[in-house]
């Protein structure tokens, strides 16, 4: 020990020749930490890219569809009823299978985070429409509009501000979302295909029983995707905190 | 039934009806109506207050927002300096209401809060091109001054400051587009009292500054008697008196208005002022009573009260009344 004593008991490191692996391996001998690592990347762009999209989409219905009203809001409204009563996970599924077999891993990984976005939106807008529904009725609003300022004012000086607090909550709340929904599709193997490293793809080969059984520590990446929603979930609170100091 | 001094009118209201439709099943059939207003006519002259008065439910704030057109009437006309207001299609509409704005009741509500108060004034100023962006500052705290805010508060937010103070600034954002008419939509009455009086003070000290006309609404009578050059007392959504202020609180006709004035409280505990007690509650606007809407409750009800309806009849000098009892033409000498 540290040069002194002889010693052959071990406590933190592999036999003379081998190498380290903190978290085993995978069945083809693959370092399961590097790979995780390494997923993270793939995970978490998909999770930002897709919730990026999805809350321009969700804004720009949300508010259009709140600050106007009438027929377009109905229209609106039972479009995204019909959207949030498909299941899930079979339409995700559909989708992500109507991408080309044919196409490059990139191309799928930008495919599958608009399919996840193509469904995250619908949650967003119908909270910025709430929340402009509510807001356009108030005072100052109303204050503002009498005073002779435009539409766009109101929506960006007097509508917008109100709730971005609450918006950067639901953003970071939906980020977990996909991230779990890329897992969920890579997992079921519609997702991203093995040259690609996800969380999702890697847990893919955790599937059966007798693997876990076996080599339990193939279930490190959901390890890694627990910590990473429980951590954006602390990130929102936060925030909500930090961008509402003027609440009354 | 011409209301006091229509000659030189700033703002003439004739005849404003607003029904608000009740829906009902699954295709929105109209059902019903809500009679929230129900032709109420009335004219202020320039430079001067009118208050209107009635119970919560009698139709003033709607009234008010009506002559704004924040809600669209039914029928009836607005005349403000000879402009229909009513017919105006919504581009002119915005010209216009540079010269009619709004003090609200809540002054936390009616304050964006994340907004300083240089940012609101400047916002009015903006809208209008009214100042241009170099004298901009100098002139939200020349409003500011105008209104008493210390000019070091400009840059602070609304919550930094107390009820009084927000609606000093809701007063100044009113006038920063140099307005004729302001509504006031209760003002003083989410204010402690003791600064009511200085709101009050700081609004009639403005109209003889800036020769401001005011429509004031409100509930609380001593305030109305403190402010008003005129008095309209609403109920149900029908002005049942109008006059000037002092003769409508000196010698009231309409057993309603007796009946209002006589509740508020006298600061001399010998003053054995006999009070009006009013049995039941106010009718439903949805379904009125017949004739007089104040017959269910009147003391002094006879059988036309029940049948049909009486319009404002003039009982004296610049002063109207709606009652079959004691303003019927003929009845003129019951004025006390």
């Amino acid at each position: 020990m540290w040069g002194l004593i002889p010693c052959t008991r071990r406590l933190l490191s592999v036999a003379p020749g081998g190498t380290l692996f903190l978290l085993g391996t995978d069945s083809l001998g693959r370092d399961v930490f590097s790979r995780v690592i390494y997923g993270a990347r793939i995970s978490l762009t998909i999770g930002l890219i897709g919730v990026a999209l999805s809350f321009v989409i969700g804004l720009v219905i949300g508010v259009f569809s709140g600050y106007y009203g009438g027929w377009p809001d109905h229209v609106i409204q039972r479009g995204i009823e019909i959207l949030r009563s498909f299941p899930t996970i079979p339409l995700w599924m559909a989708l992500s299978a109507a991408l080309p077999a044919s196409w490059s891993p990139l191309q799928v990984y930008l495919g599958i985070t608009l399919v996840l976005s193509f469904i995250g939106w619908t949650g967003l807008a119908r909270q910025v429409r709430g929340k402009i529904l509510a807001l356009r009725e108030e005072d100052f609003v109303v204050a503002a509009s009498l005073l002779g300022a435009g539409r766009w004012r109101i929506m960006l000086r007097h509508l917008l501000p109100s709730f971005t607090s609450h918006i950067i909550v639901s953003l970071t709340l939906a980020l977990p979302g996909m991230i779990l929904g890329e897992t969920a599709l890579s997992f079921l193997g519609l997702g991203l295909r093995p040259p690609i490293t996800s969380w999702g793809v890697l847990l893919k080969e955790a599937q059966n029983v007798q693997a876990i059984a076996s080599y339990p520590w193939l279930l490190a990446p959901a390890l890694a995707v627990i910590v990473t929603v429980l951590a954006f979930n602390f990130v929102g609170d936060g925030l909500r905190d930090a961008a509402d100091p003027y609440a009354r | 039934m011409n209301p006091p001094a229509t000659n030189h009118a700033l703002l003439t209201v004739t005849d404003l009806v607003k029904h608000f439709p009740i829906r009902k099943g699954v295709f929105s059939r109209v059902s019903g109506a809500v009679r929230a207003v129900d032709g109420v006519s009335f004219s202020i002259p320039k430079g001067k207050t009118l208050s209107l008065v009635g119970e919560s439910g009698s139709g003033k704030t709607t009234t008010g927002k009506m002559i704004l057109r924040l809600i669209e009437p039914t029928s009836g006309a607005i005349r403000f300096d000879g402009i229909d207001v009513a017919a105006l299609p919504k581009p002119e509409l915005r010209a216009l209401r540079r010269r009619m704005q709004f003090i609200f009741q809540d002054p936390y509500g009616s304050l964006n809060p994340r907004m300083t108060v240089y940012a609101v004034l400047a916002e009015a100023l903006a809208a209008h091109n009214l100042a241009p962006r170099g004298k901009r500052r100098a002139r939200v705290l020349e409003l500011m001054d105008l209104v008493g805010l210390p000019p070091e508060s400009a840059d602070r937010y609304p919550n930094e400051f107390s009820g009084g103070q927000r609606q000093r600034i809701g007063i100044a954002r009113a006038l920063a587009v140099e307005p004729d008419l302001i509504v006031a939509d209760e003002p003083v009455s989410a204010l402690d009292v003791s600064i009511q009086a200085q709101i009050l003070n700081l609004m009639e000290d403005l109209q003889d500054r800036l020769g401001l006309t005011y429509l004031f609404i409100g509930h609380d009578l001593s305030v109305v008697q403190h402010i008003s050059d005129y008095v309209a007392v609403m109920y149900l959504g029908r002005i049942v008196e109008m006059g000037s202020a002092e003769t409508v609180f000196q010698h009231p006709v309409h057993p309603y208005t007796k009946a209002l004035l006589s509740a508020v409280p006298v600061p001399d505990p010998r003053g054995g002022k006999q009070r009006i007690i009013l049995t039941g509650d106010v009718p439903s606007p949805i379904n009125p009573p017949s004739g007089c809407f104040f017959h269910p409750r009147c003391p002094d009800r006879q059988n036309a009260c029940t049948s049909t309806a009486q319009s404002l009849v003039e009982v004296g000098s610049e002063h109207c009344v709606a009652c079959h009892v004691h303003a019927a033409p003929g009845s003129i000498s019951s004025i006390g």
